[in-house]
């Protein structure tokens, strides 16, 4: 009975331990309306009815009746791209209720578009809507392609650069094409490689772009830790044994002319497509790996002249059959693009 | 083709088998051929004008699992699992795949000390490490859902709730004379998360457990499951994580001429501390628990009730109790995509049993996801942070026995109010009924009936709106008509509505942000068809299940799928 004793003993001192709670409430405020909240006048209203949101400031205007938790949702009528913003606060504008631009999912919204806005507030019934139109996007770097365009060819021209594909062997490439997917984060479509490695030498085809003949690609630094080539692909799962390298050939001696012999630099990195479904990969330039046996071995970004997709097998033991989506190819500078 | 390979290994498996008796290595199996042929219903809205989705899906595989076990002594025992893996369609052997799906170690050192190494089950209590069942499971349901939950768990090694990880383990028993009468000791560590050595520290998982019995009247005992990064193991270290949770139980038995008495409980902290060093952010809390009951137990009828009182703070943080099973937020893998492929498929009750996609095998240090409709009282287990109150078990009978009935009842509420001070209320209650008809009309062959209920309900803030019902029911019948040969068919049926404030935290598990969710679904599964049993460990079955989704609030993720199952299960 004695040992019983000391045990309850023991358990009330630790049970008198236990915390004391000081707080009314955890998390964050939640800021429930109450049965008398109202949105003065009902008005709820973007900055503008067109808005620019390369350079300048976008955000929502509304009046409440009493500090609330509020949600503004956004949705582009074409792209089905969304955002949603979120704040605690009696009022919406520049200083709480801006937008960017950005999307939450990798969809992005596409300049002039349509896009609604949603209006809720915690423990409000109602809801307001209102709707504005996106006359120019965030700004997400030097944009490489976008492949809306049905005809591969009629896309040549997109951005000032040039386009073009290759294949490793003869009649390994399947397709090299656009496509459409209900996923693509930029617009309906997407640029698909395809191909089969038959010969067994892992290469199957690429797509390579350029910018004008006698220019290079407006990249905006030359230092390398600063340059962000970014890049939406889509994998077939983990069964693939595919893999997407990119490559930069830089024209070290700047004559203008881009050498293929390995006497100047050339830079990859490789990309393992063994996921399912679209993503965003951002990869520094700093980053990328020397290929070439020539070359300055300085990474001059600003010196690129010529910039590879191509898709290879990623083991000789797996399938030979590779096939990717690539999407919306851009080159940001300070970090990686925000969607 | 196949079949024959098949055959000619099982035989020469049984043949070693029965050469090997006396040797110290012997073998055990599981091998399970399953086909299944699935479809919408055309009347589907989830696929209605849809021109791109996949509509019927057949997938079949077989799989043997091969269990080598070598013991040399009786204090030594090695096993390692073979799995040779088949999906029907892949070319013949070629398109098969082998793997170890478990190895194992097992000893016993100088008599005192056993010890194992490998991929082994851990779990100690509800509050420290504790796999807790997904809400839609119940023992009464159905037997052809039994048989594809039986699946899942195999699969996953969902071995009661215990977690399968990889590591090491110790135990001993020591036998004292005058104080006390034994004292059990364990202890275990596993790696959980391994370093990646640039950024990504070792993360562990270890504790133990101490079990002193005093004597026939009283045991206690004390468990630790912690928590921790490994610094030094990375070059960049851009997080530590550390929590510890500590906890000291104890029973108190006493017995008379027609009932046995226990008064039992445990109470315990946890300690977190997670430090983002790339981002300087630390957090650092400590929370407790108690929980304290009373049980009864006829000791010549098997009836038994149990009372308890629980109170679990709002940062108590326990990772090995309050990991999920499920992903709720996890796309069903079977005919998931529909409305021309932007949209993915509802999970739903059939998915949670049918589908290895949703399923987690990790313990996460972070509170997962969870969806409220499923379980909204108790979506961590009895560990579930900022809950008290009472819960009433009731029981009688046993799987076998004529009559097998349960009930169990959680009156909760919060601690504290989330995001604003009026607190959630909650009433949970699971229960049902077996009555083996065969006993009853002494009949040898089956003839079982069983019908379960779970109902859950939240009640909140009026102005909040938090209002929110589920209900589960489940019926079953089995009814062998010729020798072996039994008619096994079920229902299941679930419906939620209603309204709750969803919290979404951070990585911290601090609470953030909100989202309004708002239900009113209600999901079926029909089944029925037949099975043979070859013995009592070997069976075929072929079922047909028709299960349906509809939701109110979006029409189009309403549709049916209507799927036959057949499956070839043996263990030997």
């Amino acid at each position: 009975m004695k040992n019983i004793m000391y045990f309850f003993f023991a358990a009330l001192i630790l049970f008198l331990n236990c915390k004391q709670y000081n707080q009314e409430f955890i998390g964050a405020p939640l800021g429930i309306a109450t049965d008398n909240f109202e949105v003065v006048g009902n008005s709820f209203q973007p900055s503008a009815p067109s808005v620019n949101v390369f350079n300048q400031t976008m955000y929502f205007q509304s009046t409440f009746t009493e500090n609330v938790s509020w949600t503004i949702k956004l949705k582009g009528r074409t792209s089905s791209a969304v955002k949603t913003i979120k704040g605690t606060s009696p009022f919406l504008d520049m200083t709480n209720a801006i937008w960017d631009g950005s999307a939450d999912s990798l969809r992005l919204f596409l300049q002039n578009e349509t896009i609604d806005a949603t209006l809720t507030v915690f423990g409000w019934s109602s809801s307001l809507t209102t709707s504005f139109t996106l006359a120019q996007g965030r700004n997400h770097g030097l944009v490489l392609g976008r492949f809306e365009s049905i005809n591969k060819f009629s896309s040549i021209s997109f951005q000032d650069t040039y386009f073009w594909f290759s294949q490793f062997e003869a009649n390994e490439m399947v397709f090299n094409d656009t496509i459409f997917d209900a996923f693509a984060p930029q617009g309906r479509r997407a640029y698909r490689i395809n191909g089969n490695d038959a010969n067994n030498s892992f290469y199957i085809g690429k797509l390579g772009l350029s910018p004008d003949p006698a220019n290079y690609f407006a990249v905006g630094s030359s230092v390398p830790t600063d340059v962000y080539f970014n890049l939406f692909v889509k994998g077939e799962g983990v069964a693939s044994n595919g893999k997407l390298v990119i490559e930069t050939f830089e024209d070290d001696n700047q004559n203008n002319i881009q050498d293929y012999t390995g006497a100047e630099d050339k830079y990859s990195y490789e990309i393992l497509v063994n996921y399912d479904g679209w993503k965003l990969h951002t990869i520094r330039y700093s980053n990328f790996s020397k290929v070439s046996s020539g070359g300055n071995n300085n990474k001059e970004p600003h010196l690129i002249k010529n910039i590879g997709y191509f898709i290879a097998l990623n083991s000789l033991s797996g399938s030979k059959n590779v096939n990717v989506l690539i999407d919306y190819p851009t080159i940001s500078v300070g970090g990686p693009m925000v969607p | 083709m196949f079949t024959k390979y098949i055959l000619r290994f099982v035989l020469f498996c049984s043949l070693t088998y029965t050469a090997l008796a006396q040797s110290p290595v012997y073998f055990t199996g599981y091998g399970r051929a399953l086909i299944d042929d699935s479809r919408f219903s055309s009347s589907s809205p989830f696929i209605e004008n849809d021109t791109t989705s996949a509509k019927k899906a057949l997938r079949g595989n077989f799989m043997f699992d091969l269990g080598i076990n070598v013991k040399p002594n009786d204090n030594f025992r090695v096993n390692t699992i073979l799995r040779v893996n088949n999906q029907f369609g892949g070319f013949f052997s070629t398109g098969s795949d082998l793997q170890f799906r478990q190895v194992q170690i097992e000893g016993v050192l100088a008599k005192k000390v056993s010890y194992g190494i490998g991929d082994l089950d851990f779990g100690l209590t509800k509050y420290t490490l504790y796999n807790s069942f997904d809400p839609t499971y119940s023992p009464f349901e159905a037997e052809a859902i039994k048989i594809r939950r039986d699946i899942m768990h195999y699969e996953n090694f969902n071995t009661e709730n215990k977690w399968r990880l990889q590591g090491v383990r110790l135990g001993t028993e020591l036998t004292a004379q005058k104080y006390i009468q034994s004292v059990r000791l364990l202890g275990f560590a596993t790696r959980i998360i391994p370093s990646n050595f640039m950024n990504t520290p070792d993360r562990l998982l270890y504790g133990g457990n101490i079990q002193v019995v005093q004597s026939k009247y009283l045991t206690v005992g004390g468990n630790i499951a912690g928590i921790s990064d490994i610094q030094g193991t990375v070059i960049d270290t851009v997080v530590f994580y550390q929590n510890n949770v500590v906890t000291g139980e104890y029973k108190l038995n006493y017995a008379s001429k027609t009932y046995r008495y226990q008064l039992f409980g445990e109470l315990g902290r946890s300690f977190y501390n997670f430090n983002k060093v790339d981002q300087q952010v630390q957090v650092k809390t400590t929370d407790g628990f108690f929980e304290a009951g009373a049980q009864l137990k006829h000791r010549y009828h098997p009836f038994q009730l149990m009372a308890s009182y629980r109170v679990v703070g709002p940062e108590f943080y326990s990772p090995g109790a309050q990991t999920r099973r499920i992903y709720d937020d996890g796309t069903p893998g079977l005919l998931n995509d529909g409305v021309n492929g932007v949209d993915s498929r509802n999970q739903t009750i059939y998915d949670r049993m049918t589908d290895l996609n949703v399923y987690n095998r990790s313990i996460a240090t972070t509170l997962m996801y969870f969806n409220p409709i499923y379980n909204n009282a108790t979506p961590y287990g009895a560990a579930t942070p900022n809950r008290k109150g009472l819960t009433l078990d009731v029981m009688y009978g046993n799987k076998d026995s004529l009559l097998y009935a349960s009930a169990n009842v959680q009156v909760l509420s919060e601690v504290l109010g989330v995001g604003f001070p009026s607190k959630r209320q909650f009433i949970l209650a699971t229960g049902g009924i077996t009555i083996n008809v065969n006993k009853w009309i002494q009949r040898e062959r089956l003839f079982a009936l069983s019908t379960g209920v779970r109902y859950e309900q939240t009640k909140g803030s009026s102005s909040a709106d938090i209002n929110l019902n589920s209900l589960m029911l489940d019926a079953s019948l089995t009814y062998e008509c010729l020798r072996n040969f039994d008619v096994i068919g079920g229902i299941k049926y679930f419906t939620a509505s209603g309204s709750d404030i969803v919290s979404l935290r951070n990585d911290f598990n601090q609470i953030v942000d909100y989202s309004r969710f708002n239900a009113d679904v209600r999901q079926n599964i029909w089944t029925g068809g037949v099975r043979y049993r070859f013995s009592k460990q070997m069976f075929f079955s072929a079922n047909v299940f028709v299960t349906s989704n509809s939701d109110a609030l979006v029409s189009s993720n309403g549709f049916t799928i209507q799927q036959y199952f057949f499956s070839y299960v043996m263990k030997f």
